[in-house]
This record gives C-alpha cells, sequence and structure tokens, in this order.
C-alpha cells in the first residue's frame, strides 16, 4: 500500500514538477505595469510627510535663533543694567560717580516735563538726556519713570560701563569737570529720593542709539512684568538602558510567517544616550530639544536544514575457543547516525539619531524637583545590521550597504512621556532620574517587508543638568 | 545597465545581477524563461486561470523586488519557486482558506494499480487535482510536488504537523478514487 502510495507520488511530481502551462498573453504588460519602480533620489520628493517635517524644522531653527538674539540682546541688556541700575533699596538713595582723580559728586536729578516724559522710557532718543537733565536745577520729579523706576549709575560700574566705547556710550573725558547737574528724582508714590550724579550729561550721546533701544527693551519689559525671572538655559546629558518591546501587525503575509518570525526573535535590552538642551519660558515650563542615539538589540536564532553527522564504529571481539582450536576475531562495524539542526544565533542592532522635542513642567523647591515630560521624538536616520527571516522563510541579511528594502533609513515620530526627579547637587549642576515611555507612531518597515512593526520602549534616563546662564543670572539679581 | 538585449547568451549569475539593476530586457528573459512553470505552480493552487494568473502576476512581481536578497546560495528556480508558492499561499488565505476534516466514504481497500494513471495526461491530472478541496490541494501540493515536510507544510498553513499528514492521505485517495473512477468511465 505505502509502496503504491509512494509510486503514485513520485509519478504525479515527475509529471507536474517542471510542466508547462500556457502563459496568458499581455501578463508581462501587468508585471511591467505592477513593477515597484525605482525611489526618487531625493527621499522626500513625493512625501506630504516630510514637507510638514521639514516646514517644522525651519520653524524650530528659526525659533531656536530667535531665542538666541533675545539671549544676546537680555545680556547685553543686564550688562546695563549695572549702568542704570533700579534702586528698589531704600538706603541707597543717594548714589554718585566717583572717579579716581576727581571725585566728584555730581547730582543729577532726573528732571521731567510732563509734556515731554510721561511716556519716554529712558534714552529712548537723545532728545531725552538734552532735555531732561538740567543744569543746576532741582525739579521733583513727578510721574516720569513709573516705567523704568528710579534709575541711578552705580559709581563702580559706570567706570567701567562708560569707559567701554564698544557699548555705544561715548562719555565725554572730562567728565570730572566741574558742572554739576542736580536732579532731584523723587516719585509720588515712593518715599524715597534718588540722585543720580552725573556730569554733563549732555555730552553724555550715545554713539549707537540702537544699543540704547536695547537697553530699554528690557525695561521696558520689565515694566510689563516687574518681577519675571530671568531665562535660564540648561544643558542636559543623560544616558539610559531600555526596554525595548516589538509589535508586528500583518499587512500582507501570512501568520503562519508572522509567527515565525516572532518565534525567531528576542528583543533584548538596549540603551540610549544624548544631550539636550532646556530653556525654561516660564517660571514652571520649559522646552527642550536636542539629539540622542539609540541602540536597539534584537536576538535572531535560526535554524539551517538538518545536519547529519555519521560515525562509524568498529568493534573488535576475540572468540577464545578450547581444544587447540585457534582464537576467532570478529569484527563488527557499525555506524552511529545523528540528525540534528544548526541553530545560529545572530545579534541585530537597530541604530537611531533622534531629536527629541518636549515640553516640561517643573515643580519643587531649591532641592528638590519634579517634572513631567511629554513630546515627539524625530528619529532623523536610521541603520541596522543583523539577520531577519525573508518571506521564504530563508535568513537574510540587514545591512545598511545593502539595503534590501525591508527597513526605513528616514523618519519616524514616537511620542514620549516621562516623570523626571532632580536632585540639586550645586549652584550649576543638578542630578535626574527620569523614568520613561516610549511609543512608537510610525512603521520601522517598509510596506515591502509585508508586515508592520514598530517599537515601543520604557526606560530610565539618568543625567546631569548644568545651568548655562547661572553667573549672568546671579548678577543680574 | 543593459538597455538592449544582451547579444550573448548570459549565464544565470549575469541574469540575475541585470534583473536586480532593474533591466528590462533581462527581466523579461527571465520571464519567458519561467513564467509557464510557475504558471503551473499557481494552477495547481488556483480555483480557476484568473486567479492563478493574478497569483503569476503578484509572484513575478515580488520576484523583481526582491531578487537583491537572492544570495546565490541554492538553486535559483527553487528560490523564486518558493516566493510563487507563498504568494499562492497569501492570496488563498486571504480568501479565508479553511482546512476542515472532510468526512469521505471512500473504500480504503481500493488499490490503485499503476497503469490506471500512467496513461493519464498531465492536463487532466492537473484538472483532478484543482477539483480537490482547498486543504486537501494545498497539502497534497506542498508535500507531493514541492517537497515540503509536514512540520514545514504546518508552519506555512498555521496548522498542525498531524492535520497536514492526515489531509494529505485523504487527498491522496481521493484523486486516486477519481482517477479510478475516469478509468471505468473509459472502460
Amino acid at each position: 500500500m505505502i509502496h503504491n502510495d509512494t509510486n503514485f507520488d513520485n509519478y504525479v511530481k515527475d509529471a507536474l514538477y517542471n510542466h508547462k502551462a500556457p502563459v496568458p498573453l499581455g501578463l508581462w504588460d501587468k508585471i511591467v505595469a505592477d513593477k515597484p519602480t525605482k525611489k526618487p533620489l531625493v527621499f522626500w520628493w513625493n512625501n506630504n510627510k516630510m514637507y510638514l517635517l521639514t516646514a517644522a524644522c525651519l520653524l524650530l531653527v528659526s525659533g531656536m535663533y530667535l531665542l538666541v538674539e533675545n539671549k544676546k540682546e537680555a545680556s547685553f541688556a543686564s550688562q546695563n543694567e549695572t549702568l542704570l541700575q533700579n534702586n528698589n533699596t531704600p538706603n541707597n538713595n543717594n548714589l554718585s560717580i566717583q572717579k579716581t582723580e576727581n571725585t566728584i559728586d555730581k547730582k543729577a536729578i532726573l528732571s521731567n516735563n510732563s509734556n515731554q516724559s510721561s511716556d519716554n522710557t529712558f534714552g529712548t532718543n537723545t532728545d531725552i538726556h538734552s532735555q531732561n537733565f538740567n543744569t543746576g536745577k532741582t525739579v521733583p520729579n513727578q510721574n516720569i519713570n513709573k516705567k523704568f523706576n528710579q534709575l541711578l549709575l552705580k559709581n563702580q560700574s559706570n567706570q567701567n560701563i562708560f569707559s567701554n566705547q564698544s557699548q555705544g556710550l561715548n562719555l565725554d573725558k572730562n567728565i570730572s569737570t566741574h558742572q554739576q547737574i542736580d536732579e532731584t528724582y523723587s516719585e509720588t508714590h515712593h518715599t524715597r529720593q534718588n540722585t543720580i550724579s552725573l556730569t554733563d550729561l549732555s555730552k553724555l550721546e550715545p554713539k549707537n542709539p540702537i544699543s540704547l533701544l536695547l537697553i530699554n527693551k528690557k525695561k521696558i519689559f520689565g515694566l510689563d512684568c516687574p518681577n519675571a525671572l530671568p531665562t535660564n538655559w540648561y544643558l542636559e546629558a543623560y544616558g539610559s538602558p531600555d526596554y525595548n518591546m516589538k509589535n508586528v501587525y500583518a499587512n500582507g503575509v501570512s501568520d503562519a510567517y508572522l509567527q515565525r518570525i516572532d518565534s525567531t526573535t528576542k528583543m533584548g535590552m538596549g540603551f540610549t544616550f544624548g544631550l539636550r538642551l532646556s530653556r525654561s519660558i516660564n517660571e514652571h515650563l520649559l522646552v527642550k530639544t536636542g539629539l540622542q542615539y539609540t541602540q536597539r538589540n534584537e536576538q535572531f536564532t535560526s535554524k539551517s536544514d538538518s545536519l547529519i553527522t555519521t560515525t562509524n564504529v568498529v568493534t573488535i571481539r576475540t572468540i577464545v575457543r578450547g581444544g587447540g582450536l585457534s582464537d576467532t576475531t570478529v569484527r563488527d562495524t557499525s555506524s552511529l547516525q545523528q540528525i540534528g539542526y544548526r541553530k545560529r544565533v545572530t545579534n541585530n542592532h537597530y541604530k537611531s539619531l533622534e531629536v527629541p522635542l518636549l515640553v516640561s513642567y517643573e515643580r519643587g523647591n531649591d532641592k528638590w524637583r519634579v517634572a513631567a515630560n511629554g513630546g515627539v521624538i524625530v528619529n532623523l536616520t536610521s541603520w541596522y545590521s543583523g539577520e531577519t527571516l525573508d518571506t521564504a522563510y530563508q535568513p537574510v541579511s540587514l545591512s545598511a550597504k545593502n539595503n534590501n528594502g525591508f527597513y526605513k533609513s528616514n523618519l519616524n515620530l514616537s511620542l514620549y512621556a516621562s516623570i523626571s526627579v532632580l536632585r540639586r547637587i550645586n549652584n550649576n549642576f543638578e542630578a535626574f532620574a527620569e523614568p520613561y515611555f516610549r511609543y512608537g507612531l510610525s512603521n520601522s518597515n517598509t510596506s515591502a517587508i509585508g508586515y508592520s512593526q514598530r517599537f515601543n520602549a520604557v526606560g530610565l534616563s539618568l543625567g546631569i543638568r548644568y545651568k548655562l546662564n547661572h553667573k549672568s543670572s546671579s548678577t543680574a539679581n | 545597465m543593459y538597455i538592449l538585449k544582451p547579444l550573448y547568451p548570459l549565464t544565470e549569475h549575469e541574469l540575475i545581477k541585470s534583473c536586480v539593476n532593474d533591466n528590462p530586457s533581462c527581466q523579461r528573459m527571465l520571464f519567458d524563461q519561467y513564467a509557464g512553470k510557475f504558471m503551473s505552480v499557481c494552477l495547481r493552487y488556483a480555483k480557476d486561470n484568473m486567479e492563478a494568473e493574478d497569483m503569476l502576476q503578484e509572484g513575478f512581481v515580488r520576484i523583481f523586488k526582491h531578487m537583491n536578497q537572492f544570495k546565490f546560495q541554492g538553486s535559483f528556480e527553487g528560490w523564486m519557486r518558493r516566493i510563487v508558492v507563498n504568494v499562492a499561499l497569501k492570496q488563498l488565505q486571504k480568501k479565508r482558506l479553511h482546512i476542515s476534516e472532510i468526512k469521505d466514504d471512500i473504500n480504503n481497500d481500493h488499490q490503485l494499480p499503476s497503469y490506471a494513471y500512467s496513461s493519464m495526461g498531465t492536463d487532466e491530472l492537473l484538472k483532478l487535482i484543482s477539483r480537490l478541496p482547498d486543504g486537501y490541494r494545498m497539502v497534497f501540493n506542498l508535500n507531493v510536488i514541492e517537497g515540503y515536510t509536514h512540520e514545514e507544510i504546518a508552519g506555512m498553513l498555521g496548522i498542525q504537523a498531524s492535520t497536514s499528514r492526515s489531509q494529505l492521505v485523504k487527498a491522496r485517495k481521493m484523486l486516486q478514487s477519481q482517477i479510478l473512477q475516469l478509468e471505468k468511465i473509459a472502460v
């Protein structure tokens, strides 16, 4: 019966294995029409998402540029604040310029003609100096400088700053002339009186009006928000062990293939490290961006065809026979056959360069702070190495060089959520721990592979945060 | 990159390389060389010519798309055939291929003499195979003609290896029974 079945099977196989059937006409044309075309050289050519992302990147870059420019202006203004410092302490009512050679206490009283300076800001134009500072007059100030309070020249810093020609203020060398300008400033709602000592302020002409505008900008904004905190910039360096999870969904391939993929691969621990730049936008909110490197590791186990090992065993026996008969030697040859599979383990690596775009809400005290972070992680580029199964269940190499169209090398997006706990180490440094969850929004592979693969991850970032503008903010305070 | 059909006969290696480089004339050569065989493969899995044509079209598209994955290890024809078979299975699974036990009352005692099928034409044999129920046909094709083991078939179809074995036995019996009936009619 079995023999009969084998014959029948062989007959069918011989008849059909190499059998050729007529091919329908026009099939080749259909295949040509259906064949995938080569990708354009510019990978985002026909990709609307890429346009959006490019626009977002441009916005981000221009935003960063503006922030940096603002920062420059703010630092410039804070330097000039030492020149025109807001005198909020009641004890510092009278200050004077003191030169080393000629110590002259010259009081410049900011006079305020109501018709001229009701909405003036100091130094908005050069006329203010010439009109408001009157030689030898003491005019009570009624309503000027509500916007910028009491501006005094601080003696020590004035010497430095006034001598600095690059800041646009050209103070005459003859500052020590005996012309004395006394201007008394009094503010109706403040009980203190402040005086500014200047020498020949009419000669205090701005060389560069723009620089004075920059000085005033800070003060104008300061009026609207007198208690505004200085903008803080931080640099964060971090590293994290990641536990990655892979979700695979069928997109054309059979369930059996997916099961095979699932059984041959096992995700291992990965890691992430990077640098982030943070900027405070108010007391509690920060925006963060930077660059990070992520590596996901996976173990791929493939079984090759059955491996047959044959060992020949020769057994020699000697039979001793009595009665004068000679001994007989018997040689038995047997073969031991072992059948098994060759198991090969390959470590797959999925590596990415990414840009985190995060918003952080932070609260706490001087020592401890807690922050909730959220945002997206934009995958700039990815590259791969290792092996996977093709649809014919054959191991196939994954590598950036032999791009086989399995995986994307361009942009992907992930959602990111985390909680940070920060501990202050000293004035400049804070240490933080940040458990996070990362959810993949887009597939890491192409549709050609027949299934969709996304990575999610949980991890714990550990790092340090350095306050970049610690010195400038402390001097401003 | 070749634009015109090469004047000299290409080796298989050269043909594959040219196809990977998207040479249309070489791809056409490959198609002409193997389309007949693979159409026969598809006909064995499909219910009709239209379905087989769809399978073959999809199969060649996939072959050209993934040809760069061929590592020049083993038979190229075998590699292509595996793709075509997988495409055929995938298309059948899209149609919710259901492998179920079919109650049959075929007499086990029938012994099919070899002369009964030795004179049978290939086209007739193909027709008989195409009349088998889906599950029987898949397992019979994969095991008897393509040479897959029951374990491999189980993995491909998502069934138990024992189910594959029983389906094969029943498929064989059904086919032999049909051949006997044809023989009786002829007599």
